[in-house]
């Protein structure tokens, strides 16, 4: 198991070498001048220049790159071009908002999700199941701002409950964390229900029940436990993705994590800053992969991790 | 064997996950720039006896530049720390007046080459060192080692510190918007002691001023936070704690307003004020911007503008009340110069065009134009992004084949640079509120403005000759100037002005001494 996780981590290094490649590659391609950005309209064509070779912009992008990378390698993410800090420990300031909020997002999306799909798949066609699809339908559909103007709007203007944007406190979080996790909530729902339905007609289901298990051993212990891989799998890729959902959640609520860093950066063609944002993004998305990974040998005996 | 692993596995990811919940939760972690930490204020406070103690401004850019002498652009998000912590010789009030700030009295010499500046005795940085005429010729040097200072405090030759009260400042040559420049941000005096300690980098870190107000922390993507400096030559501020939010999204700003969780926001748009529910609360105010929203049309070779007749039938089609009704509701000045009209040196008698759109369809006919596709470009989501639309609609009826590219402010730049336009609306603002800032869009190459590389049309250089004059002239010999410059450029229809946009504040009904300053500066010393 030890050499399969080994393994596996030392595989996300080509990954984020490809990914950070064609990032630095894109944003080069871009229109937009970095020393036009920093200097301001003021700026005269040999200031201009001068801060172009400051930044190594007169390099060939090869060479830009992989100093970039050998600077990385040493723990060396560079400096913001726009805002003068240090990218690293940028991150470490904001990094935990943004494991939060997704943290919140994720608990909040499973604990209310997955139980509403095992009862829709057991009350098929019953109006709970009904009502659960109705439920999934909307919160998958509404745009995610537009959920949250209206959770403002009702929480922290009408009812005064909430406090409407910021981080002070941890009820700072509970809009953020419903608008983030409604979108995830519908999709755990969806596809908890059509994977229980897919066990609940299989051969040994019916002969669980033939062997006179009550309703509650069939669906714990022979329903829920084979239906859950597919929602396991769902869930990975739910946390993933919600280091892009953050992007407009942290921009609505004024959050300051990595989507709001990422956000601004891109604005502003901010390299060192996007680069740095999106290697920690693809890190984060391969190690969830990998507690995936290992979760499915935990839930499924035949699951073998072999390296 | 297994059973075991799994139950270890389990608490190893459950611990994992408590460990990111807690370390969120503590919030305390340390900030990028700056020292300090995450509180964040819960709107506005009372201090004993109901004044109120503190103030929270939400402002959609965060600012990031907070050492006034340094080579890094700034803006309006940076003035807000910059005018609360550094103070300048000279005040620039709301009316474009010039008051006495760290100079008490100030005298110009009869050929304008020399500023006398008397300084205000008993000022103290916020370190508690006294402010010397040293400390304001270091200043003014180290400004001018960069072509952002350069463009701010002009003509500058040297400065000498004549006793520690007393200093004067030589030109190379006159400036008669000198004194706007002192009043920048470029201006901002800064302690030559402490920079000495410290450098650029530190000051950056840890600025500290003569202003009514103290720098504490800021924590990046958050807050920043201010505290009134008590031994303020002016008196201590009445609002003792300042927090600046960064809040990107213009509904949470509206709904953290009326809410009572902020206390005011910084030029929110006017369509988000004229929807404040007033009874919450929370009200608004606007005033004269010193940003002017101009049509430029290229006269590049290969651009439709490269025909005068082009240029004078895209004048002559458009209708500026309904771009001022579509792009802000009407709340705007029409201008028909490259100026705004509290900028000091507006000429007057300037040549003025009406739409008429028999004769821009003449002027079209005369030009040989063949449905070739002139292109506004525009910085996205702003007035000028509005505006270039009801243009285009306008221009279409006389039969020119207008498109818009709204861009991001980069690539808008990018192209402006490049000259790859047809048209450009842009909104542009002069930091000294002064009548030569109409020049830069003509700097000769000369000067090697990468601004301007690009923007040569036939009679630019002529334009720069005159502007240079305008620089060394005073009183009414140079409004005469920036009469000749701005008739030319009607005359040839270089640009069409469209409107001076506008400056707004939204706060709360309770916040006393709100003032809306032209260049969308915050001084929350005149708060209460």
């Amino acid at each position: 198991m030890l050499k399969y996780v080994l393994k596996r981590l030392l595989l996300l290094i080509p990954v984020v070498l490809g990914i950070t490649f064609i990032i630095f590659v894109v944003l080069n391609l871009a229109q937009g001048d970095p020393a036009v950005m920093i200097l301001g309209q003021d700026a005269t064509a040999e200031a201009l220049a001068a801060k172009r070779a400051e930044l190594g912009l007169d390099k060939p992008l090869v060479l830009q790159y992989i100093q970039y990378i050998l600077g990385v390698l040493h723990g060396d993410f560079g400096t913001s071009w726009l805002g003068g800090y240090e990218v690293l420990p940028e991150f470490l300031h904001r990094i935990p908002y943004t494991i939060l909020l997704g943290s919140l997002s994720m608990f909040a999306a499973c604990i209310i999700g997955i139980p509403l799909g095992i009862i829709a798949a057991i009350r098929q066609y019953h109006f709970i199941d009904y009502a659960s699809l109705a439920l999934a339908l909307v919160l998958f559909s509404l745009p995610s701002f537009w959920f949250a103007m209206m959770g403002q709007i009702l929480f922290c203007l009408v009812l005064n409950w909430l406090p409407s944007s910021g981080v002070g406190s941890l009820a700072h979080f509970v809009l953020p964390s419903i608008t983030l996790g409604a979108n995830i909530l519908a999709s755990q729902l969806r596809m908890t229900r059509t994977s229980m339905l897919d066990v609940v007609k299989q051969d040994y289901i019916r002969t669980a029940r033939a062997k006179g298990a009550d309703e509650r051993r069939v669906v714990v212990h022979h329903v829920l436990r084979n239906g859950m891989l597919p929602v396991v799998t769902q869930i990975g890729i739910s946390f993933a993705s919600c280091m892009g959902g953050s992007v407009i959640t942290e921009t609505v609520f004024s959050i300051p994590g990595i989507g709001s860093l990422l956000i601004n950066a891109v604005k502003g063609r901010d390299v060192p800053v996007v680069m740095g944002t999106l290697i920690f993004i693809a890190v984060f998305v391969g190690v969830i992969n990998l507690i995936v990974d290992i979760i499915y040998a935990l839930i499924d005996p035949r699951v073998k991790l072999t390296a | 064997m297994k059973k075991n692993l799994r139950k270890t596995l389990a608490l190893f990811l459950a611990g994992t996950l408590s460990f990111v919940l807690l370390s969120a939760c503590t919030g305390d972690t340390p900030s990028s720039s700056n020292a300090g930490s995450s509180q964040t204020p819960a709107g506005s406070s009372e201090a004993p006896g109901g004044a109120r103690d503190s103030a929270t401004l939400a402002t959609s850019g965060e600012p990031t530049r907070f050492f006034p002498c340094g080579a890094e652009g700034s803006n309006g998000n940076d003035y807000l720390v910059l005018n609360n912590i550094y103070d300048t010789l000279v005040f620039l009030d709301p009316d474009g007046t010039l008051k006495p700030c760290l100079a008490e009295t100030w005298s110009v010499s009869e050929d304008g080459l020399c500023y006398t500046f008397n300084l205000r005795g008993g000022v103290k940085f916020h370190d508690g060192s006294a402010m010397t005429a040293e400390d304001v010729v270091y200043t003014f040097d180290l400004s001018v080692q960069n072509s952002t200072g350069k463009a701010l405090i002009i003509n500058y030759d040297h400065a000498e510190a004549v006793d520690d009260s007393t200093v004067k400042i030589y030109l190379t040559d006159p400036y008669a918007a000198f004194l706007n420049g002192c009043a920048s941000r470029a201006g901002g005096i800064i302690s030559k002691a402490y920079y000495e300690q410290v450098g650029a980098d530190g000051y950056q870190k840890a600025p500290i001023g003569t202003g009514p107000y103290q720098f504490v922390s800021a924590v990046s993507g958050d807050t920043i936070t201010l505290k009134a400096f008590p031994d303020y030559w002016n008196g201590e501020a009445a609002i003792k704690n300042v927090y600046i939010k960064t809040m990107t999204d213009a509904s949470t700003q509206i709904i953290a307003l009326e809410n009572g969780d902020i206390d005011a926001i910084r030029s929110p748009a006017i369509s988000s004020c004229l929807n404040l529910n007033e009874a919450s609360g929370a009200t608004w105010a606007s005033g004269d911007s010193a940003g002017r929203v101009t049509l430029h049309i290229s006269s590049n070779k290969g651009q439709p503008g490269e025909n005068t007749d082009f240029r004078k039938a895209v004048q002559y089609a458009i209708n500026k009340a309904d771009v001022i009704l579509g792009a802000t509701e009407g709340y705007a000045t029409r201008i028909d110069i490259d100026m705004c009209p509290s900028y000091s040196g507006h000429p007057e008698g300037y040549k003025v065009v009406e739409r008429d759109t028999e004769k821009a369809k003449e002027y079209l006919a005369s030009s040989g134009y063949q449905n070739e596709e002139f292109q506004i470009i525009v910085e996205t989501g702003t007035v000028s992004d509005t505006a270039a639309q009801i243009i285009q609609s306008q221009l279409m009826e006389i039969g020119i084949n207008c498109t818009v590219n709204a861009v991001d402010t980069p690539t808008f730049n990018d192209m402006w640079y490049a000259g790859t336009y047809g048209g450009m609306i842009r909104n542009t603002s002069s930091s000294l509120l002064d009548a030569d800032g109409f020049l830069n869009f003509f700097m000769a190459t000369e000067a090697n403005y990468a601004q301007t590389l690009n923007n040569q049309h036939a009679r630019t250089k002529e334009i720069y000759d005159l502007g240079m004059e305008a620089r060394k002239a005073q009183g009414d010999a140079r409004k005469e100037l920036y009469l000749q410059m701005v008739d030319i450029c009607t005359d040839e229809a270089y640009e069409v002005p469209l409107f001076a946009s506008t400056s707004t504040m939204a706060y709360r009904a309770d916040l006393q001494g709100v003032k809306i300053y032209p260049l969308g500066v915050v001084y929350f010393y005149d708060w209460s």
